[in-house]
């Protein structure tokens, strides 16, 4: 089924034109990788998916599920099921984990008509997810990514994507600052929530991420396009060639 | 006479009230005195600098009376509702100025507190306690007027070496069920050698006339005491508060105080501290929150007097609508104070395009062997975390709430009196809510 359908879009910053038409469409089901070099636009990509400000469309259109995204607010985008995890997660002293995770989980639930948690229910929830990706529930009680090492930081994007089961998960970078031991409890977090209902894109510069995860397709993000598009081979060959044999 | 003729109705009719208060009995030198300094002084100007920010006009618009309380024992049980706002605090109840025994929470033997006529009681508490010239010389107008108007000042004592457990809660009610009133209290407060003690003070108003409470604390400290100081201002309806503080910690003295201006259409807090002993702290933290009209303004004023001292003042504000917020933080190190260690810190949020905020650090250092810092910042919620809270399905609203309740929490955690901290706590979450889609 077709999750999410990029037709030529356009986006500026500033001024800026950043994105220069990207055409990309995701089925249920299915894992697509994003590289590029940097400053190619592929959080520029991830932002305008997920709704963040200061971000111009001047061209094209995204559908999810068949709804038009730009109609939707960032929270009403997150309760359809898209979730970003940030290349630079924020940190906010002074809101507990577990106290953002409960505000979050539960909004999400009312939008599927589904009972909000209890507190105990939300408890055992947590500690399962957290169990998922290895992460101590000490963790829960702090300020949200205050003082996390970068690692952890990565990891309780992982731990809130698996607390808030979404249909489309955008890893920008997720594996970026991981030692290998977290690269693969990350990976095993993303293989063990990723099902035959909903998508994943992950955005890396690296091959080795893709050794854990195995995409359907690889793209090119070039210059604010899609320039190529293959499957996990084309992932080892830029490895080897690096992007300048892409330039047009 | 340096009169604002806009107000010379105003001070026409408190004189009329001074000079026929008190029948046969001779008005006091000290009132007299006060009376005397306030009118030389008139009301502050937008040219004072002390006042410079607040609009004082409503004194001189409003047909204020100065408060008559008229005790009819039947009418007094509509204010029982006050005493189960902290039901486990010991209760002090003042309506118009007036105590209130009556409704007030039964007396201990701990605790040793009258209410003393200012005029035949010459050989007055205050003398002790007011006796510092280092806060007398900058003296709040309105604390005068209070001195002068006041026929009953109220007095506490705690001993030495006792631990009072239960919390004093004074509360100050304005009734304006009948006319916009004006009313002033005077409140004396000693705390024995080695002894410990939590006060609160609230200001509240019930009627929907205007009314304007002015409160004069002063509250002394001796050697070795722990003193928790509460003021909590929370009345949305028609309320001007202006109040003046003032701590003398002797030798070894701790004190934490607490500011709470959480609603009022004008607050004005001044809190002056003189550490008069070595050895003492002051640990003084504010929560202020100005959405509406309203204008809170706190004046912060602390003496490092003797060596060995420490303070620490972190205060915050929030500021939505047109809401004003004022802080104006003094720190005097005086040539003795060696190894003073003296921190301050104000943080703001401004919600709106016309909220607005006022902050002033004012340091005056004497003394070469000295720590001190200060730092003030104002600025809008971060959209970073707004942004990062709204990714996870959270509305904008909630993410607002939850990111000025981090803000705010900062403080209210501190409160360990959990039955005000949750009052506390409450208020705040009901105003953010309010304030939430602005
Ligand atoms: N506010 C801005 N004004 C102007 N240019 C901007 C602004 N924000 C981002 N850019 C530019 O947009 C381009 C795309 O940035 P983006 O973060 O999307 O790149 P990226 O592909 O994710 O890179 P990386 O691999 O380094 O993460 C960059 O050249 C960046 O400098
Ligand atoms: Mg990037």
């Amino acid at each position: 089924m077709n999750l999410l359908k990029i037709s030529k879009l356009e986006a500026q910053i500033d001024g800026k034109q950043i994105l220069r038409g990207v055409d990309l469409t995701v089925n249920t089901g299915e894992i697509h990788a994003i590289m590029g070099p940097n400053g190619s636009g592929k959080s520029t990509l991830a932002s305008v998916l997920a709704g963040r400000d200061g971000y111009e469309v001047t061209g094209g259109s995204v559908e999810f599920e068949g709804k038009n995204l730009f109609d939707m607010p960032p929270e009403i985008r997150a309760r359809e099921g898209i979730f970003l995890a940030f290349q630079y997660p924020v940190e906010i002293p002074g809101v507990s984990n577990a106290n953002f995770m409960k505000s979050a989980v539960n909004e999400i639930r009312k939008h599927r008509n589904l009972e909000p948690f209890d507190a105990l229910d939300f408890l055992e929830e947590m500690k399962q997810k957290a169990q998922l990706v290895e992460m101590d529930k000490s963790f829960m009680s702090r300020s949200v990514n205050e003082g996390f090492s970068g690692g952890e930081k990565k990891r309780n994007e992982i731990f809130q994507m698996a607390m808030l089961e979404p249909r489309l998960a955008i890893l920008d970078e997720t594996d970026s600052g991981l030692d290998i031991d977290a690269l693969k409890i990350v990976a095993a977090g993303v293989n063990k929530i990723h099902g035959k209902d909903d998508a994943v894109i992950l955005i890396t510069h690296y091959q080795r991420l893709l050794d854990y995860i195995t995409p359907d397709f690889v793209h090119v993000l070039y210059n604010g396009m899609i320039v190529k598009s293959g499957t996990k081979e084309l992932a080892f060959e830029l490895e080897e060639k690096g992007y300048d044999w892409l330039k047009g | 006479m340096n009169m604002n003729t806009g107000f010379s109705k105003f001070i026409d009719s408190m004189r009329d009230y001074f000079e026929n208060s008190n029948g046969t009995t001779q008005i006091s030198d000290f009132r007299r005195n006060a009376w005397n300094e306030f009118e030389r002084n008139g009301i502050p100007t937008r040219k004072t600098e002390d006042w410079k920010y607040v609009n004082l006009s409503f004194i001189g618009d409003i047909d204020f009376n100065y408060a008559k309380f008229i005790s009819k024992i039947n009418d007094i049980r509509k204010y029982d509702k006050f005493r189960t706002i902290l039901p486990s605090a010991h209760n002090l109840i003042f309506v118009n100025g007036v105590f209130l025994p009556e409704l007030s929470s039964p007396a201990i033997p701990q605790i040793e507190y009258c209410s003393l006529n200012t005029d035949t009681m010459l050989v007055n508490f205050s003398n002790n306690v007011n006796l510092n010239n280092r806060i007398k010389s900058h003296k709040n107008p309105f604390s005068l007027l209070s001195e002068a108007l006041t026929d009953n000042y109220f007095s506490i004592r705690i001993e030495d070496n006792v631990t009072i457990e239960t919390p004093i809660h004074l509360i100050n009610i304005l009734d304006s069920s009948d006319e916009s009133i004006i009313s002033t209290t005077r409140c004396n407060i000693s705390i024995g050698k080695n002894s410990e003690v939590s006060l609160i003070e609230t200001n509240y108003k019930t009627g929907n006339n205007a009314g304007l409470g002015i409160n004069l604390t002063n509250i002394i400290a001796d050697n070795d005491s722990r003193c928790t100081y509460y003021k909590l201002q929370s009345d949305n309806n028609n309320s001007y508060f202006i109040s003046e503080t003032n701590f003398l910690q002797n030798r070894g003295s701790m004190l934490d105080s607490f500011s709470f201006s959480l609603d009022g259409k004008l607050i004005r807090n001044d809190l002056n501290i003189v550490l008069n002993g070595s050895g003492s702290e002051s640990n003084l933290y504010g929560l202020y929150f100005a959405d509406g009209k309203d204008l809170i303004d706190n004046h912060t004023s602390i003496y490092h007097a003797n060596p060995d001292c420490s303070s620490n003042q972190t205060y915050k504000g929030i500021l939505a609508g047109s809401g004003t917020g004022i802080f104006n933080g003094k720190i005097v190190v005086e040539e003795d104070a060696q190894r003073t260690k003296a921190y301050q810190s104000n943080k703001n949020i401004l919600l709106s395009n016309d909220a607005t905020i006022n902050t002033k650090p004012q340091l005056e250092i004497n003394a070469d062997d000295v720590r001190c810092s200060h730092g003030a910042t104002s600025g809008r919620l971060d959209e970073e975390s707004l942004f990062y809270l709204r990714s996870r399905g959270i509305s904008a609203d909630d993410a607002k709430i939850l990111l000025l309740k981090a803000f705010a929490d900062d403080i209210i955690s501190k409160v360990k009196y959990t039955e005000l901290q949750d009052l506390i706590s409450n208020l705040v979450s009901e105003k953010f809510t309010s304030n939430g889609n602005n």
